[in-house]
């Protein structure tokens, strides 16, 4: 019985009878070959107790009865069911115990087996439908829907990220046993435990989600997303690691990681605060750097100021509100056509408190300030 | 009138409760694996992960007590031991691809875990050095944990050329292991000493659990594709095996025990307890043969 495993047909002859399983392939890189074992005789009284799915030999010499209720594992986890054959017209039935051996990876279906069956010199096949096929090393159970691009997470509060998923089971259930989140570069990015909701049972190739619930830490947040300014980049990626069930006796699989990359989205408040920072910082930058000749011919020549604010203040307001215009037309411009900013040729994200603090100081310190930091980064 | 109406009830309620009770004691489920304790009850161990306590009342076995594993927890095997002067019982159980072995109350109290990666197949207890020996799920590796210093499962040992190990049990006469192989219908002899292993007996089909005589001079295999008990001579590893019992009621024999003088065999496919003579005839059944 052993070599016939190996060899890729698992037959048996119990008294006048053989059944012979041939092995399944579920994929180019694996296979299922089946283990038969004969457990003797039974009446007609012990088929009365089973979950029977009964089918027909091909030439009608035999009953099968497949008993839906045996579907389960053994003590070293192989997945077994009872086949119960029954030559026409006899009372009683051979009862067969069959044993799955998975080799490779793929996922848990469902598919007929074609056996072939021998008693007394009559050879006929019959096919088992629905049968589940279960894999010892589950491939990914669900796929992640949607668009990969970072999700945005609110800064300063708790929020919610909904996770689109898919089963892979063509025409199994499964069941999500436990889900577990983790930050792959920030865990101080993070307040509190990253916790999941999800409906425990997903339907056959059915859509669910995973619903996260995150709060940012936003001190660390913000220092995360300072060094990742380009809009299309992840400031940090949540790794979601699923454990699931093949439904009618699969394996309880290896965590599934689906990687989730996230962009921390600071509030208004907070923007607010780093292009009033810029500007301020802008500003004072440029009456720090001593004007040169033509500058300051132009500034003696200029009439002198008049009105309520002095010649300082008006400018300083000046620089304030170029600052949150140019933020403002920033952020319309990314929001509605992902356009990025782009400063020295490098892609900065407008809705970042670190890019927005950078463009605060440039405009609001003028040419001065753009022209030293030019002459900085040539040298 | 009313009076004798309502005793009636009580009575025939009172009845339907203690059959239900009884119909519940007598469940088995499928039972993966027993062993007993030398002065205590006999543990049956199902693939559900129920552990049920079997005493014997009046030389009549019936369950006296039970409690569950966590859900999804697979049965593989459980040992009985004393371990520090406390009735200990040891559980391994698969969830998924990882394995586990329990240590754990007669009362059903967690004591401490063990888990390893490749699953677990079989376990075995060599009380001499407190030392838990643990059959690989899915390696043919061998492994030890010293229950006394809280260490982590160490290889001891690879069964070289099986496929899929199954039952293991300590033998402190020959200080080595014999493994049982599901899929080849062997049995292999680990030396724990020099770290080898060589195979030892064949012509099985699908051994399913291990235990040595009380003289230890016979191996007893419950060989479940053949529906039989089977006993090899230690001391004649190249004689034939003697079939010891093969009842028509056998279905898939998968573990043992000695019961006093009689031995226990746990049938997970027939759902009973097998209770055999010194010579193999059959005493007792639990549940009882209908």
């Amino acid at each position: 019985m052993a070599v016939a495993a190996l060899l890729g047909t698992a037959s048996l002859c119990a008294g006048q009878m053989a059944i012979q399983v041939p092995s399944l392939q579920p994929t180019t890189t694996s296979s299922v070959n089946f283990t038969v074992q004969d457990w003797g005789p039974v009446t007609n009284s012990d088929l009365q107790h089973l979950s029977p799915q009964t089918f027909q030999s091909q030439q009608q010499l035999f009953n099968l009865d497949v008993d839906t209720g045996s579907f389960s594992r053994d003590k070293v986890n192989r997945f077994q069911f009872d086949l119960y054959v029954q030559k026409s017209g006899d009372s009683g039935a051979e009862h067969f115990h069959i044993y799955e051996d998975p080799v490779g990876v793929f996922v848990d279906y469902i598919a007929p087996i074609g056996i072939s069956i021998k008693s007394a010199g009559n050879v006929d096949s019959a096919n088992l439908a629905d049968i589940p096929i279960h894999a010892q090393y589950e491939g990914d159970v669900f796929s992640r829907t949607g668009k990969g691009d970072p999700i945005p997470v609110e800064l300063g509060t708790s929020s919610q990220i909904n996770i689109p998923i898919v089963s892979n089971l063509t025409n199994l259930q499964a069941s999500i046993n436990a889900v577990t989140i983790s930050s792959t570069t920030c865990t101080k990015c993070w307040q509190g435990q990253l916790t999941a909701t999800y409906d425990s049972t997903v339907q056959p190739s059915g859509a669910s989600a995973l619903i996260l619930t995150v709060q940012p830490n936003t001190l660390y947040a913000l220092y995360a997303s300072a060094f990742a300014v380009d809009p299309h980049k992840s400031q940090d990626t949540l790794a979601v690691y699923v454990t699931s069930t093949p439904g009618q006796g699969g394996l309880p699989s290896l965590p599934q990681k689906i990687e989730i990359p996230v962009r921390f989205s600071p509030s208004f408040l907070y923007l607010a605060s780093a292009v009033i920072l810029g500007s301020l910082i802008g500003f004072g930058i440029r009456r720090l750097i001593p004007a040169t000749a033509p500058d300051a011919a132009a500034g003696t020549a200029a009439a002198p100021a008049t009105g309520r604010f002095p010649r300082w203040a008006r400018d300083l307001i000046l620089s304030i509100a170029t600052a949150v215009i140019v933020e403002i037309f920033g952020l319309v411009l990314f929001n509605n056509t992902n356009t990025s900013v782009v400063f020295f040729g490098f892609s900065l994200d407008p809705s970042q408190v670190a890019p927005a603090f950078l463009v605060a100081i440039l405009v609001a310190g003028g040419p001065p300030v753009v022209s030293k930091i030019s002459e900085a980064i040539k040298i | 009138m009313q009076k004798g109406l309502a005793q009636f009830f009580l009575s025939a309620l009172f009845i339907a409760s203690a059959q239900l009770s009884t119909a519940q004691k007598s469940e088995l489920g499928r039972p993966v694996a027993i062993d007993k304790l030398p002065s205590g009850s006999l543990y049956v161990l199902g693939a559900q992960g129920v552990v049920r306590a079997v005493d014997f009342q009046s030389g009549k076995a019936a369950i006296t007590g039970s409690f569950r594993l966590p859900p999804g927890w697979a049965g593989s095997d459980i040992v009985s031991a004393q371990v520090s002067g406390q009735n200990i019982l040891f559980i391994a159980v698969n969830y998924g691809l990882t394995g586990q072995v329990n240590m754990y109350s007669t009362t059903g109290n967690l004591i401490r875990s063990w888990t390893l990666r490749s699953g677990v197949a079989g376990i075995d207890y060599d009380a001499s050095d407190s030392t838990l020996f643990v059959a690989s799920g899915r390696t043919p590796e061998i492994f030890r944990i010293t229950v006394t210093n809280g260490s982590q499962p160490q290889f001891v040992a690879e069964a070289s050329g099986s496929q899929r190990l199954g039952p293991i049990l300590y033998d402190p006469n020959e200080q080595a292991l014999l493994v049982g192989d599901l899929v080849m219908g062997a049995i292999y002899k680990v030396d724990i000493t020099h770290h080898s292993s060589s195979l030892l007996f064949t012509e099985l089909t699908s051994p399913q659990a291990l235990k040595l005589s009380p003289d230890r001079a016979t191996l007893f295999v419950a060989d479940a594709g053949a529906r039989r008990i089977v006993s090899y001579s230690i001391a004649q590893p190249k004689a034939a095996p003697k079939v010891f019992a093969k009842l028509p009621q056998f279905r898939s024999p998968s573990g043992l025990a000695w019961a006093d003088d009689r031995l226990a065999v746990s049938d997970d496919g027939a759902r009973r307890l097998f209770f055999l003579s010194k010579t193999g005839s059959l005493e007792d059944t639990l549940p009882a043969t209908p």
